[in-house]
Parts: structure tokens; C-alpha cells; sequence
């Protein structure tokens, strides 16, 4: 029940996403939904894993685990006609941009750039998301970051398949 | 593997393609298939597996007459990764630079041009040293395990096939322990790797029931120092989950030596 509905939530996460993108929303709002699509993703995964919804409300990190563990996953190496290396070293190219995805959330340890709020850099200059150039959006324009953002769309379009 | 050796030529120039593909056919016994970089890297992957090549030559400038998003060295490492020990070579009208010695590239692996074009000892000499290499490629080929047919309920045998081959699929596995459920439907592995990220807890992912894997599989994921703190009992196991009847597939002993670097 509980996966089913981060599910649902991951999905809309998605939409909202290609939304912003078809309005040229700034990368923020992007890559907002972008994350958070990604995390609730990862945690519909996790419940499906019979893990409960409490211990996965104190932390933001899954979506990165959650694809590395993706590599073993044999319905979607059939998906993509892959063997298990294939797959797995297919998914450690994109594990990069993955992190920095992962990285957008603001929180205690994270006082840099990210998705939300305006945050100061070391040399005291102020930055607001809404202006700031996320390096992480570019790389998602390039062929690793395509890669990473079909790969999330088969998996939400399927997820019973594979998960 | 059966049928004559094909080996794959990748060259944004179609006509020294061409050139290539003759003088290779003419000396050593294969087919040699010339073709246009495909734009990302996966689908020259997908085209070595779709055409079962057992070799690879990449021009070093792929991307002079093609929509290619890699280099000959990117796709020479992705390669590497994703078919060890699978002869890939490249061809390049320049000197080695420091560029390509920098990414692990062997000076073997390196063939240039002129040396291929104008000496003839040259070219039939590293022809001959190719086609060992991809005989030794298809010997071990053939030797590479394969995920054993699934009975209609989880067997010792069949958890261990898989355990082989996700040994082969990630260097970073030292040990994978299959926990017993109770259920006769799933398979419950905790996979020690050096490589996984830290969590304190154990966190896992579910996949569903597959053709070739027709049980539902538990995975996860911990490091080697969080596999001690498991077993001392300073991490819980998930609720069910017990060590008791545990089996532990270690890498060196599920895994022998020849297939260590055989993807």
C-alpha cells in the first residue's frame, strides 16, 4: 500500500517535471521535481522490500542505492537486452549526475547550492536558486544525463515489471 | 561460439572502412562488419552483443564524419568495462600522446595507420597476434557461465548460479549471504561489496519474479564493516530474516580464477 503510493506521488513528481521543462521553467523548479521524483522512486523500491515507511522518512538518500542496486534487477536486464555487467557498468556512468540529483535537497549538511532556498558561498556572495546555473542541469541536457532520465522514465512506466 | 570470428569495425569513414575490411578478410579468417559509429555508447554495446563480435577496432576520431558522442578512447574504456577481455583495438594517424597512455591504454592496443597501410609485415604480423587474441576471447566465451534453468522452487544450486553471476557483474562483491525466509518463492541475499554506500541499516530492494529468475529477490546492499556489526547483532536484520541457516557464497570459492575477469 505504502509503495503504491510513493508510486503515485513519484509519478506525479515526473509529470510536474517535464511540465517545468515545457515551459522553460528555471532549472530549479526542474530539477526540484526532479529529486523528488527520484527519492520517492527509489523509496516505492525500498517499501516494495517490505522496509517501513518510518525509517525511510529520516534521510533523503535512496535514489543512489537504489540504481545501483537496479543493475541486478533481471526483468530489467531483459528490458534492455543487457547482461548484469553490461547493465551494471551502464549504470555507473550515470551514477555521477545521479548523486548530484540526489545532492539538490537542502538540509543541515548540505548548506551549497541546492534546489530550494538561497544559500551563501564561502566568499560571502549570496545565491538564489531560481538564477543560479546548476552545472547538474547542463549535464543532464548531455548523453549520460538523457540516459539517466530514460532509464527513470522506463522504470516509473513499469515499475510492477520490475519492482 | 560457433561460425567464423566477426569483428567489428568502427570508422566514420566509410571508405577506409571498406579498404580495412578487405585487406583483414584477405589475411586472417573473419568477417569484419564496417560500421558508422552508432550517436551513444549503450547501442554499440548492443551492437556487439547483437552481432556476437568477438573484437572491436575503433578509429581514435570518431566523430569527424559522425554524430558520435564518445571518442575512440571513451568507447575503447566502456568497452573494456563492459566486455573484459574482448580484443578492442585502435586505429589512429597520430603518434600515441600522452592523452590515450593516460586512460590505460596499452601501446598493443594501438595500431597506426601508416604501419597497417605501407608495411606489409607489419599488418600481417599484428593480424596474426589479433586473431590469437579472439580465439582466447571465444575459449573463454565459451566457458562463461550462464544463469541456470529455475526449478519451481528456489534451490541451493540456482542461488548460487546467481550469486556467480552477480559476482561477475560487480568487482566490488566480496560475499553474498542467502538468508533463508522460509519462503520457497523468494531468494533473500545480503551482498557484501567494498564498494556499497554506507548506511548504518540494511535497506532492501525487491525485484520482481523474471523469466529467467521466476522468484521474487530481496537485496542488500552492505559493506564489509557493516556485514560485522550484522552478525555481532549490532544491525538488525529485516523482520523474518535470519543467519541461522544462512549460506555464504564467498567470491574465490564461487568464482574460479579463469572467470574472475570474464564478463
Amino acid at each position: 500500500m505504502w509503495a503504491n503510493a510513493y508510486l503515485e506521488q513519484a509519478r506525479s513528481d515526473w509529470k510536474m517535471r517535464s511540465l517545468m521543462e515545457e515551459n522553460s521553467a528555471a532549472d530549479c523548479h526542474c530539477l526540484h521535481y526532479l529529486q523528488m521524483a527520484t527519492e520517492k522512486l527509489a523509496k516505492a523500491a525500498l517499501l516494495r522490500g517490505r522496509a517501513k515507511p518510518e525509517d525511510l522518512r529520516r534521510s533523503h538518500k535512496a535514489f543512489v542505492r537504489f540504481l545501483r542496486s537496479s543493475a541486478k534487477n533481471p526483468s530489467l536486464r531483459q528490458t534492455f537486452g543487457l547482461s548484469a555487467r553490461q547493465l551494471q557498468e551502464s549504470i555507473n556512468g550515470i551514477l555521477p549526475i545521479a548523486a548530484e540529483v540526489e545532492r539538490l535537497v537542502p538540509g543541515r549538511d548540505q548548506l551549497g547550492p541546492n534546489a530550494e532556498y538561497p544559500w551563501e558561498t564561502p566568499s560571502g556572495e549570496v545565491k538564489v536558486p531560481a538564477s543560479y546555473a546548476f552545472p547538474v542541469a547542463e549535464e543532464l541536457r548531455g548523453p549520460q544525463g538523457r540516459k539517466l532520465l530514460s532509464l527513470i522514465s522506463v522504470i516509473l512506466d513499469r515499475f510492477d515489471t520490475f519492482f | 561460439m560457433e561460425g567464423k570470428p566477426i569483428i567489428l569495425l568502427v570508422e566514420d569513414d566509410l571508405d577506409s572502412a571498406s579498404d580495412y575490411k578487405e585487406d583483414i578478410e584477405a589475411l586472417i579468417d573473419v568477417t569484419v562488419i564496417a560500421v558508422a559509429p552508432p550517436v551513444d555508447l549503450l547501442d554499440l554495446i548492443a551492437l556487439v552483443n547483437e552481432l556476437n563480435a568477438s573484437a572491436v577496432i575503433l578509429d581514435e576520431r570518431l566523430q569527424q564524419l559522425s554524430d558520435a558522442t564518445y571518442a575512440g578512447i571513451d568507447a575503447f574504456g566502456y568497452l573494456r568495462s563492459a566486455f573484459p577481455r574482448l580484443p578492442v583495438d585502435i586505429l589512429t594517424a597520430y603518434p600515441p600522446g600522452l592523452e590515450l597512455k593516460g586512460r590505460g591504454l596499452h601501446v598493443e592496443n594501438l595500431v597506426r595507420k601508416r604501419d597497417l597501410d605501407e608495411d606489409e609485415e607489419f599488418k600481417r604480423s599484428y593480424l596474426q597476434e589479433l586473431y590469437q587474441r579472439i580465439g582466447r576471447y571465444r575459449q573463454r566465451q565459451d566457458e562463461r557461465h550462464e544463469l541456470m534453468t529455475a526449478s519451481d522452487t528456489v534451490t541451493k544450486e540456482f542461488v548460487e548460479s546467481l550469486a556467480q553471476l552477480h559476482f561477475e557483474a560487480d568487482d566490488g562483491i566480496e560475499q553474498i549471504i542467502w538468508v533463508r525466509s522460509g519462503d520457497e518463492k523468494e531468494i533473500c541475499l545480503i551482498e557484501v561489496n567494498r564498494t556499497a554506500l554506507p548506511t548504518e541499516s540494511i535497506q532492501v530492494f525487491r525485484f520482481a519474479p523474471s523469466e529467467d529468475v521466476p522468484f521474487r529477490i530481496f537485496i542488500a546492499d552492505v559493506r564489509p564493516t557493516e556485514w560485522e556489526r550484522i552478525q555481532s547483532g549490532d544491525i538488525p536484520l529485516p523482520e523474518g530474516w535470519a543467519l541461522e541457516e544462512a549460506q555464504i557464497f564467498r567470491r574465490s570459492e564461487v568464482l574460479p580464477e579463469r572467470r574472475e575477469d570474464v564478463g
